[in-house]
């Protein structure tokens, strides 16, 4: 069977690639995966979706149209809930049918549901229902499965070893963790931080002003999970839980120089994780804290000048650490 | 030993300013010009001034800043090239030690900068709206055929100040005429309009942030009266307007390039002040080689290429290899 399954590059991309390529890989299936975010991408994008959607939804519909015409099926599984009791942004649930009715012509979706809200295991059902839309028995199919749970372990490993997801995924040098660098903690969803050209190259930029990047990935899931008990009552969406286990982590450990929250214009999640994060960093230690949000404009020139401030701060603290009078009186009054 | 000199040059949206410090950091010359959407040739102008001031100025150091300052940078030749934020934060440090607070607002971005026991702890600067800033005022004045350097004194002479809306520029716009239509005189209206700017700026910039005096307001609007006058009622508090407070990005920037030069013992990168005399074009090309289309920007000098910029891959800049996509390495 040569038939080709496109896998757009946008959305869970950065974070599921690993299990579904190794799943596909192991049936035998072809795949190819759409060219890394550009420019045509994102105009294509932007031209095709509706448009009050947020950008990463855009540049998802650009990635759909790059693989059109080169693939014999489209793998945009419609992903529900990826956690117990929690779900995920509604627009994942309506991605596929989004797709289709935006762009014509389409070969045809593989848009098996993935819910995991009941049932952990819900993820492998899903596969063999894959599997079986390509016309691979069931026992090929939980095979297959098995061994990408395996692969993905591994890779998840390497995460948590902090490599960056996308530089493993894109086979880009991958930088190790240096003691004597800032760490800064760069948090937001998979499809915003690890998308060069969405997010305009930032985790290079930080990596320019001397910085290294820590995400949300690298950290102990079921660690976050404990650390975000503290809350007042449990988040509804999986990346809120995650997102405020990182800062809860943060604040006790204090393991990170500067965190940077990178949020979507317009998105829903991030409009109250946001400050909901910047509260607690900003009452209960002194680690600075920048929010830089995206959208659709192209001039670097704005986050450049924040970067670049924020890490001057960073570096001014560092040099006057130091020079604190031990009479408790600063050392600059005159 | 003969005196050193150092230049800082602030190239902005709606201004460009030179100042020359000595190494006592005491004011030597200072510029202001508009840029009337010409970084470069009010940059060579603000040269030319400097030329005519004393042509004889031995600068050691340069530094620039501002949103134009790679552009500049390229042109004067600069030994630091700084973020507005930081720059600012150091001329306001070194002219008042114990601030906790800078307020600037310029011609198309403010700023707020929080510092604590002298060092900056945070900063906020205004998103892609430009509704509570300069520029905004300056076409307000144009509207009411106010020359901007009188705004101030009108909305002083206000009796009760009314309320505009403040959020965005073009509902402030049509709320000023609306109030103007039903009557109200015109201080009414331009001191209602600073308190909208001030209560814009604290609202956007200052959420959740404890802004401790002393406090200083420096930019081009801290020109203005009124407005000093509206953040002085809005927060309770005595505002500082410093002596350079126009000035101060470049201010900061000639520090911040004294510092640099002294420290490291180098020779300074300035081109020297003939370099206004220099014919400079700059060249746009959207390149095509790939589905990026990089526009690349390249920066002639009398017909030789100085610099160039824009492309993601650094196949036009060559050297340039700050910035690289991720999928080039």
């Amino acid at each position: 069977m040569n038939q080709v399954v496109g896998i757009p590059r946008g959305m869970f991309f950065y974070k599921y690639y690993p299990l579904w390529k190794s799943f596909f890989d192991n049936l035998g299936v072809l795949t190819i995966v759409s060219d890394q975010t550009n420019k045509q991408i994102l105009n294509d994008g932007v031209k095709h979706c509706v448009d009050e959607s947020c950008l990463p939804v855009k540049v998802f519909m650009g990635h759909v149209l790059d693989l059109k015409d080169r693939a014999d099926y489209l793998f945009i599984p419609r992903y529900t809930s990826i956690s117990r009791k929690e779900y995920i942004c509604p627009k994942f649930g309506g991605l596929p049918d989004l797709v289709r009715c935006t762009i014509k012509g389409l070969p045809p979706i593989i848009d098996t549901e993935i819910n995991m809200r009941k049932d952990k295991d819900n993820s492998a059902l899903a596969a063999i229902e894959v599997g079986e839309q390509l016309g691979y028995t069931l026992y090929q199919s939980v095979q297959a499965y098995q061994l990408a749970v395996n692969d993905y372990r591994l890779y998840r490993s390497r995460v948590h070893n902090y490599e960056l997801p996308h530089r493993i995924i894109n086979n880009s040098k991958l930088t190790t963790l240096n003691p004597k660098t800032l760490k800064i903690l760069l948090l937001g969803h998979v499809y915003n931080v690890y998308d060069s050209c969405l997010n305009m190259n930032i985790i290079s930029k930080i990596e320019q002003n001397g910085g290294q990047v820590i995400t949300l990935e690298m950290f102990d899931t079921r660690q976050l999970r404990l650390l975000a008990q503290q809350l007042d009552k449990p988040m509804f969406w999986q990346y809120g839980t995650y997102a405020l286990g990182c800062i809860y982590s943060v604040i006790q450990q204090q393991q990170v120089d500067g965190v940077i929250y990178l949020s979507s214009f317009g998105c829903g999640i991030d409009s109250f994780v946001e400050y909901m994060a910047e509260r607690r960093i900003r009452q209960h230690t002194n680690i600075p804290f920048l929010i830089i949000s995206l959208d659709e404009h192209s001039g670097e020139a704005g986050m450049n000048t924040r970067l670049e401030a924020f890490f001057d701060t960073l570096k001014w603290r560092c040099r006057n650490e130091n020079n604190i009078s031990s009479y408790g009186q600063c050392v600059y009054d005159s | 030993m003969s005196k050193k000199f150092f230049l800082g040059v602030d190239v902005g949206s709606v201004s460009t300013n030179l100042v020359v410090i000595d190494d006592e950091d005491r004011l030597v010359f200072k510029k202001y010009l508009r840029t009337n959407g010409q970084p470069i040739v009010s940059l060579c102008k603000g040269l030319d001034n400097l030329t005519g001031f004393d042509k004889e100025l031995e600068i050691s150091g340069v530094g620039t800043t501002g949103s134009g300052r790679r552009l500049a940078s390229v042109i004067v030749g600069a030994d630091i090239i700084k973020n507005e934020i930081t720059a600012h934060a150091v001329a306001a440090q070194k002219l008042m030690p114990q601030v906790n607070t800078i307020i600037e607002i310029g011609g198309q971005d403010s700023k707020l900068i929080i510092l604590r026991d002298g060092i900056v702890y945070d900063f906020a600067m205004n998103t892609v709206c430009a509704a509570g800033t300069g520029s905004f005022l300056d076409r307000q004045a144009e509207r009411l055929r106010i020359p901007i350097e009188d705004f101030g004194t009108y909305a002083l002479q206000a009796s009760a100040p009314v309320r505009i809306a403040g959020r965005c520029a073009v509902f402030a716009e049509s709320d000023m005429i609306h109030k103007q239509q039903t009557g109200h005189g015109m201080a009414e209206i331009i001191a209602g309009l600073c308190e909208a700017l001030a209560r814009n700026f604290l609202n956007n910039l200052a959420k959740g942030k404890e802004l401790k005096a002393p406090i200083v307001f420096q930019g081009g609007v801290a020109a203005n009266i009124g407005m000093v006058a509206a953040f002085e009622k809005a927060l309770a508090e005595k505002i500082t307007v410093l002596k350079y407070y126009d000035v101060m990005g470049a201010y900061g920037a000639a520090l911040l390039a004294k510092e640099k030069v002294l420290s490291s013992n180098q020779k300074t990168k300035f081109l020297g002040l003939n370099t206004s005399r220099q014919e400079y074009k700059t060249l746009s090309i959207e390149c095509q080689d790939c589905s990026n289309c990089c526009e690349v920007l390249k920066i002639l000098a009398n017909g030789q290429e100085i610099a160039c910029w824009g492309d993601k891959c650094g196949k036009w800049s060559g050297s340039n290899k700050k910035y690289t996509q991720e999928s080039a390495s």
